[in-house]
């Protein structure tokens, strides 16, 4: 087993509570090949039976070269202090806030391109959507370090029927990302690049606008500067330049190249003297210039950037007409797209927090959700942990389906929990 | 009336009123009958712009013929994009249930521009500072159809100052039921046409929303909005119009407070009111109501047990009372009919709700006695569609089309 990469390892922490190797019967028949045994007792029967079964033992995380671990954050949504489940406290825009992994996946993939992604978080109790953890990490290309509360770690020891459900559930999530491995024959789409140092000082801002920009669902692109190439730019309609200096030489050319030949600059106020004349269109926050075939939007203030404000503002700068997803109905949502390397096909990973309507919040996911999916598209295979895939035809009056237009496709789906994949087909 | 001079007029009552001081007198019964003008009535079964474009034609004729109001002048036409645009009944377009077509709004731009119209504006106030563009991408829309259909078409975001330098006062030359006037995105006094285009639907809180309601939406939330800064308008703003609403607090300061801040707090005293003020403020020069497809049970997908209707009808006029007295009709709705009886007997939470028709009969702004509006093309008893038998259809053949995903249960 020790031949096995770093990027196929399905790690699960060992439950502290699992004291016997005994306990290694709950991993029998799953994809789960990768142990992680911490503490001072090293349960060395465990250690022995797990790798005669194949599986990788390891003690710390550091002992594995090319992984990369982010310690994460509960998925879903943050409900109030006071209220149940079905209150939710509210971010800026009066949606609810919603907790995810997803955005420091991609920034850390970004900042560590050899690295596997490892996601590191323990929810608190069994009533945790042990799904809900799985999915918001894959659907990023991250691997979920499996992890789970004492509660229902003994709860599956004793064969409690919730607990052994809940468990169950969990492994369908694995054994679904362990079969269907977009990452590997998929690359992500993108309207808008976005181009930082991510340190020092322009850390706080760039994480954040991140951060902000996946609760969008916009598609976007980062782009560390020290890894910067003409390439970077492929296919993108933006680049966001969150910095607060400009970077200079070849690669400030090649963003008025970018620029030039159609695409729209967004930057800090620091980046004056720019190229251009002035823009006809006034926007509250940013000066516009035009440039060749694009433009340039170059923030009004000199105070500390507000990263909600950038991050929405830029959606909107570069305009709804680009969105590769548009949802309705989908409640909290997070949206993934990814094209087949052939570009033959592309996948949508959806990750659904929860359902609300006028800020009244329940776990799960929609029962009508739409997403329309730019692109020439032709036909369209639902995914989901628990359920036979379904082929998506020309819906029925007012029914589930797909809706093909010229230049992208529109998807009815049908009621979901936290999940789904929808692959499409040229 | 020259609608140029009555552009003149209105910026003229707001300065003028400013300087006066504007006092309150409670409105009285009209002395003399409500004024009428005839309403055209259209069916029209599909989006289809052909049959969109002679239906419409024709009812402008009927009404005496377009270039009558247009030619030459600056249309703003305030269109019905209520909630968000991410919300859908069911997988529906938002068109062919609670928002205004795109369609509808394609034909009539195209008929205003060719009537000669010199300059037509798209308005609505978005619940956001967001162009209104985006919100309209956001429905799926492509907003390029509408920009295209005539010369000079453009849009506006009228929820806060947008594109303007400054906001523009416009009074309620009766005094108001509740303000004695308002601050309103410029687009609302630069206009010389102002068009109210509505879908034919009913109201949670009202009871119905059609030419007149529709402009409850012309209030800019920066500064009637819950999130309204207190002495100056909040340029960003963000939510609903809890000020006209729930009245919990008072608009921007730099705006008129309520007349009597001692009065009812209910939605349904207060909205209908607020209704007839701001029509009354900024009269509607043409009404048109999309009812080619709907909902019935309320105004969004949000509200209970609504449902996906087909009318098939189009209504326009120049007298928003008769208008609306007649849309009402064609849903099945009495016009006369007043609090405490159907559609006003259980608005939501407040109980009961006042008929904005009479408010607005009493007003002297028109008659809501459909004996006195001369109603041409299709008759009413023809073609009237009764909401009610179609929701009950219609969720009896689709089902309950929740939004959001959300069960009735978890609300």
């Amino acid at each position: 087993m020790s031949g096995i990469m770093s990027s196929e390892l399905i790690p699960m922490r060992w439950p502290s509570q699992w004291r016997d190797s005994s306990a290694l019967q709950h991993l029998s028949n799953t994809h789960i090949n990768c142990l992680l045994i911490e503490g001072p007792d090293p349960l060395q029967s465990v250690v022995e039976q797990a790798q005669k079964n194949g599986i990788r033992v390891i003690h710390g995380t550091s002992e594995l070269p090319g992984v990369t671990v982010v310690q994460g954050i509960l998925p879903g949504v943050r409900l109030s202090r006071t209220g149940g489940r079905n209150t939710a406290s509210s971010g800026p825009t009066g949606l609810p806030w919603v907790n995810s992994n997803g955005w420091e996946i991609l920034l850390m993939a970004a900042l560590n391109p050899k690295s596997t992604i490892w996601v590191d978080v323990t929810p608190k109790d069994p009533s945790e959507s042990y799904q809900l953890c799985a999915a918001d990490v894959a659907a990023f290309g991250g691997n979920w370090i499996i992890s789970l509360d004492d509660q229902l770690a003994a709860g599956i020891e004793r064969g409690d029927g919730a607990s052994v459900e809940t468990w169950k559930g969990l492994i369908e999530s694995v054994e679904f990302f362990a079969t269907h491995n977009y990452k590997s024959a998929y690359s992500g789409s993108a309207v808008v690049g976005v181009l930082s140092s991510f340190s020092d000082d322009n850390k706080a801002l760039s994480w954040e606008v991140v951060k902000l920009l996946t609760r969008t669902t916009e598609q976007y692109r980062i782009i560390p500067i020290g890894s910067f190439s003409a390439d970077s730019l492929s296919g993108l309609q933006a680049m966001l330049c969150p910095d607060s200096d400009p970077p200079g030489g070849t690669i400030r050319k090649q963003l008025l190249d970018f620029v030039q030949a159609g695409g729209l600059l967004i930057t800090r106020s620091a980046w004056q003297d720019m190229p251009g004349t002035p823009a006809d269109w006034e926007h509250p926050r940013y000066d516009g210039r035009v440039l060749g075939k694009g433009s340039i939007a170059v923030a009004k203030s000199k105070d500390a950037a507000d990263a909600y404000a950038m991050a929405n503002d830029a959606v909107v700068l570069v305009s709804h007409r680009f969105d590769l997803l548009r949802f309705w109905n989908a409640g909290s949502v997070s949206a993934f797209l990814s094209q087949a390397s052939d570009g033959k096909g592309a996948v949508v990973q959806m990750v659904f927090y929860a359902r609300e309507l006028n800020g009244k919040m329940a776990l799960g996911g929609p029962e009508n959700a739409t997403v329309k999916v730019a692109g020439r598209y032709r036909t369209a295979r639902l995914l989901t942990f628990d359920k036979q895939p379904l082929t998506l035809g020309q819906p029925d009056d007012h029914g589930v389906g797909m809706l093909i237009d010229e230049h992208s496709v529109e998807l009815h789906l049908p009621p979901l929990s936290c999940y789904a994949a929808v692959e499409l087909g040229v | 009336v020259n609608t140029h001079s009555r552009r003149e007029v209105i910026k003229a009552m707001g300065y003028s009123a400013i300087a006066a001081g504007a006092s309150w007198k409670a409105p009285s019964l009209m002395a003399s009958p409500a004024p009428t003008a005839p309403v055209a009535i259209g069916t029209c079964k599909t989006y289809n712009s052909v049959e969109l474009l002679s239906t419409l034609d024709k009812m402008f004729d009927q009404l005496g013929g377009l270039k009558r109001i247009v030619n030459g002048k600056t249309v703003a036409i305030k269109i019905n994009c209520t909630g968000e645009a991410t919300w859908r009944l069911g997988y529906l377009p938002l068109g062919d249930t609670h928002y205004t077509s795109p369609e509808v709004i394609t034909a009539a731009v195209h008929l205003m521009g060719k009537a000669g119209a010199k300059r037509i504006r798209i308005v609505e106030s978005s619940f956001s500072s967001v162009p209104l563009e985006e919100l309209l991408l956001q429905a799926d829309w492509d907003p390029r159809q509408i920009a295209s259909a005539a010369s000079n078409v453009d849009f506006e975001n009228t929820n806060f100052l947008g594109k303007g330098k400054k906001y523009s006062r416009l009074v309620v030359p009766f005094g108001g039921y509740l303000f004695p006037a308002f601050e309103l995105n410029h687009s609302y006094s630069d206009c010389d046409v102002f068009v109210s285009m509505a879908k034919l639907k009913e109201h949670e809180t009202t009871g119905f929303t059609l030419s007149m309601k529709n402009c409850f939406g012309i209030t800019p939330c920066s500064i009637y909005g819950s999130t309204a800064g207190i002495d100056e308008p909040d340029e960003n703003p963000r939510g609903g119009r809890g000020t006209l609403h729930s009245g919990k607090r008072q608009p921007s300061k730099i705006a008129p407070a309520e007349l009597d801040p001692t009065s009812s707090r209910q939605d349904g005293y207060r909205v209908p009111r607020a209704v007839v003020d701001l029509v009354a403020a900024r009269p509607i020069d043409l009404q048109i109501i999309d009812g080619v497809k709907s909902m019935s049970g309320g105004e969004g997908p949000w509200a209970p047990g609504v449902a996906f209707v087909q009318p098939g009808l189009l209504v326009a006029g120049t007298n928003p009372v008769a208008t609306d007295a007649v849309g009402m009709a064609l849903m099945g709705l009495d016009p006369m009919a007043d609090r405490g009886s159907h559609p006003f007997a259980a608005c939501d939470k407040s109980g009961a709700c006042d008929n904005m028709l009479r408010l607005a009969e009493q007003a002297g702004l028109g008659t809501r006695d459909l004996n006195r509006i001369e109603v041409i093309g299709a008759r009413i008893k023809d073609v009237a569609v009764n909401y009610a038998a179609q929701r009950t259809a219609s969720l009896k053949r689709y089902g309950p089309l929740p939004t959001r995903g959300i069960s009735p249960a978890l609300t």
